[in-house]
């Protein structure tokens, strides 16, 4: 709160880096949006603001077969693999931060080293194993690769959570009398259960987000999901400027995740720097 | 299997008598990473055994990587190929100044914002946090998007910013005053330095609110007494702050070099494909060696094992600082 006390002048410079910052953030976000609600005749006139708002551009984008497949594929792949992704991230995750045993250290490392694996690696080999075994261009094609880098992901950040946790609770409620299932439940989930939460909400970020699977591992509407059937949207011929298609198509796959971050945004943070920052 | 049910050997645990007793949890541990284990194992193993397999083949046709056809042995030819290419060297170098010039822009970006966040009310750092926030999360794919039509040629905000400059001042500072139609992608100079400014754009908001997060747990008397000893804000960063952080810094910088190292999308998106090659970086490059036309998957399958030894050194790195900083 030093900028209380600092005199009207500095204030003012302070706010104006707030300002720039802002804009530098926000820019692209907002020019975007803006561009989405432009129409055909107007979209190219550089106005920030709209001068003639439209929703024609989502009204086009939902009447195709093209959007609202990828949309749906985008869903449902990224919801079964964050599910299964942090169903077992939180058993281990669980194992590590709970109980000790031999080779914990190791396995955080391992599972580290595979959070960080480059993706493209796996590119040629997985098109190459999909490709003989029939899972190329399916939802499990998709999913499989989006577990192996969510579940890493989701080990590391639970495992974080739940080392915060007052664990000796679970201990007193046994001492009262509960079993050790019952204490599980009672005590120590509900604990637990906003650590999970915001593991599930980072695992999904990163396979709603996802592009370079998304284009290699998939070739039609059955399995291509949001972002990779944005970038058909611009060599299809359908749209004659596909300009407002893919700004719109943009702004949707962009919103859950805004409202992601808006909403929960404590929470995403403490799990975002668990890694880098000592709880 | 001989580690498995003896937690009690571990000198840290005391009285391995009274323990004893408690066999159930010696083997719960394992019970629980156990899918975890064999998921891991059979969706990252088998890919990665696969990568060095085919790196050691001659594979130039979809048909031989269904199956259909023989794969012709190539050995090491691969990596001879590779490793002799000039063009290798070209990507390489891209990749490492560019990693290097990211790594120190989001760096100092990102601090910068983090000791703004600082200082700023709990309110206004929650509202600029949630702003600055909004560039992460948005997706990589629709983020370069919208940074490659601010540089449109003709109806991009850019453009339309400089042109928008008195003509004198601007044909005086950059020798045109018209700008429709200048290709801001065109030279890899200006190609970098867009990208450039769409990976920080990304990456800086991870960078300030871990600083921001780190700052938060610093005791305030620390920066309190330099303030008093009559430190400038200069001299208590370097002097208080940075090395109490100095661990935070490091997994930070470790972080934006692996992922620097690694981009994709935006690089894809930005260059319209992998046409650009004198743009490539590592992973382009694999990617376009594999699958732009023709395609050579074996070769392709080279570069990321290339790649993946690099990050490997890079990522044993971050992993060892954070395993010693930690107590697990």
């Amino acid at each position: 709160m030093a900028a209380l006390d600092s005199p009207a002048g500095a204030k003012w410079r302070w706010g104006f880096l707030d300002l720039v910052v802002i804009v530098f953030a926000l820019v692209p976000v907002l020019w975007i949006a803006s561009l989405s609600f432009k129409t055909p005749a107007t979209i190219t006139d550089g106005n920030f603001i709209p001068r003639e708002w439209t929703l024609e551009n989502y009204r086009n984008i939902f009447n195709t077969d093209q959007f609202v497949r990828a949309l749906v594929n985008s869903i449902g792949i990224g919801l079964i693999s964050t599910l299964v992704a942090v169903v077992l991230g939180t058993m281990a995750a669980y194992a590590i931060a709970r109980l000790d045993f031999p080779g914990k250290k190791l396995l955080i490392g391992i599972s580290l080293l595979i959070a960080m694996f480059p993706q493209v690696s796996l590119v040629s080999p997985l098109f190459e194993i999909e490709r003989s075994i029939g899972l190329f261009d399916t939802w499990p094609g998709l999913i499989l690769p989006y577990i192996t880098f969510g579940l890493p992901l989701a080990i590391y950040t639970l495992s974080a959570f739940f080392r915060q946790i007052p664990w000796d609770l679970e201990k007193a409620a046994k001492m009262d009398g509960a079993t050790q299932g019952e204490a599980f439940r009672r005590v120590i989930a509900p604990l637990a259960a906003p650590g999970v939460f915001t593991t599930a909400i980072l695992v999904f970020i990163f396979c709603w987000n996802d592009f370079l699977f998304a284009i290699s591992l998939t070739s039609t509407e059955r399995s291509r999901t949001v972002p990779a059937a944005l970038s058909f949207f611009q060599g299809a011929s359908q749209f004659e400027d596909p300009t407002g298609a893919i700004s719109a198509a943009a702004v949707i796959i962009t919103v859950p995740i805004i409202l992601f971050v808006l909403f929960f945004q404590r929470r995403i943070v403490s799990g975002l720097t668990s890694g880098a920052v000592k709880g | 299997m001989t580690t498995l049910a003896d937690p009690e050997l571990k000198p840290s645990r005391p009285a391995p008598a009274a323990r004893a007793w408690r066999r159930g949890p010696g083997r719960l541990p394992y019970l629980l990473l156990l899918p975890c284990l064999v998921v891991i194992a059979a969706l990252l193993l088998w890919p990665l055994g696969q990568v060095v397999v085919m790196s050691l083949y001659d594979l130039d046709s979809v048909r031989q990587v269904r199956g259909d056809r023989p794969w012709p042995f190539a050995g090491l030819a691969n990596y001879r190929e590779i490793l002799s290419d000039p063009f290798f060297h070209t990507v390489l170098r891209n990749t490492v100044l560019f990693a290097l010039a990211n790594v120190v822009l989001t760096m100092v970006l990102g601090t910068l914002v983090g000791l703004l966040l600082h200082r700023l009310g709990r309110r206004m750092a929650s509202f600029v946090g949630g702003c600055v926030l909004l560039a992460w999360a948005t997706p990589a794919l629709t983020g370069t998007i919208t940074w490659k039509w601010i540089f449109d040629d003709t109806n991009g905000l850019v453009t339309w910013l400089f042109n928008a400059l008195p003509d004198g001042l601007s044909t005086s500072l950059f020798g045109r005053s018209d700008w429709t139609g200048y290709g801001w992608f065109n030279s890899p100079l200006s190609f970098f330095a867009i990208l450039t400014l769409v990976v920080v754009w990304h990456s800086f908001p991870f960078i300030a609110v871990s600083v921001l997060a780190g700052l938060k747990s610093l005791p305030g008397e620390l920066l309190e007494a330099a303030r008093v000893d009559g430190a400038g804000p200069w001299r208590s960063f370097w002097s208080v702050t940075f090395p109490l952080l100095r661990p935070v810094f490091g997994i930070l910088v470790v972080l934006s070099t692996i992922w620097d190292f690694k981009v994709f999308t935006q690089q894809y998106v930005l260059a319209g494909g992998t046409q650009d090659r004198p743009t490539f970086m590592l992973s382009i490059y694999s990617y376009a060696t594999a699958f732009s036309p023709p395609p050579k998957y074996g070769l392709g399958a080279t570069v990321a094992v290339v790649l993946t030894v690099i990050l490997l050194v890079v990522t044993g790195f971050y992993v060892r600082s954070l395993l010693k900083q930690e107590e697990l």
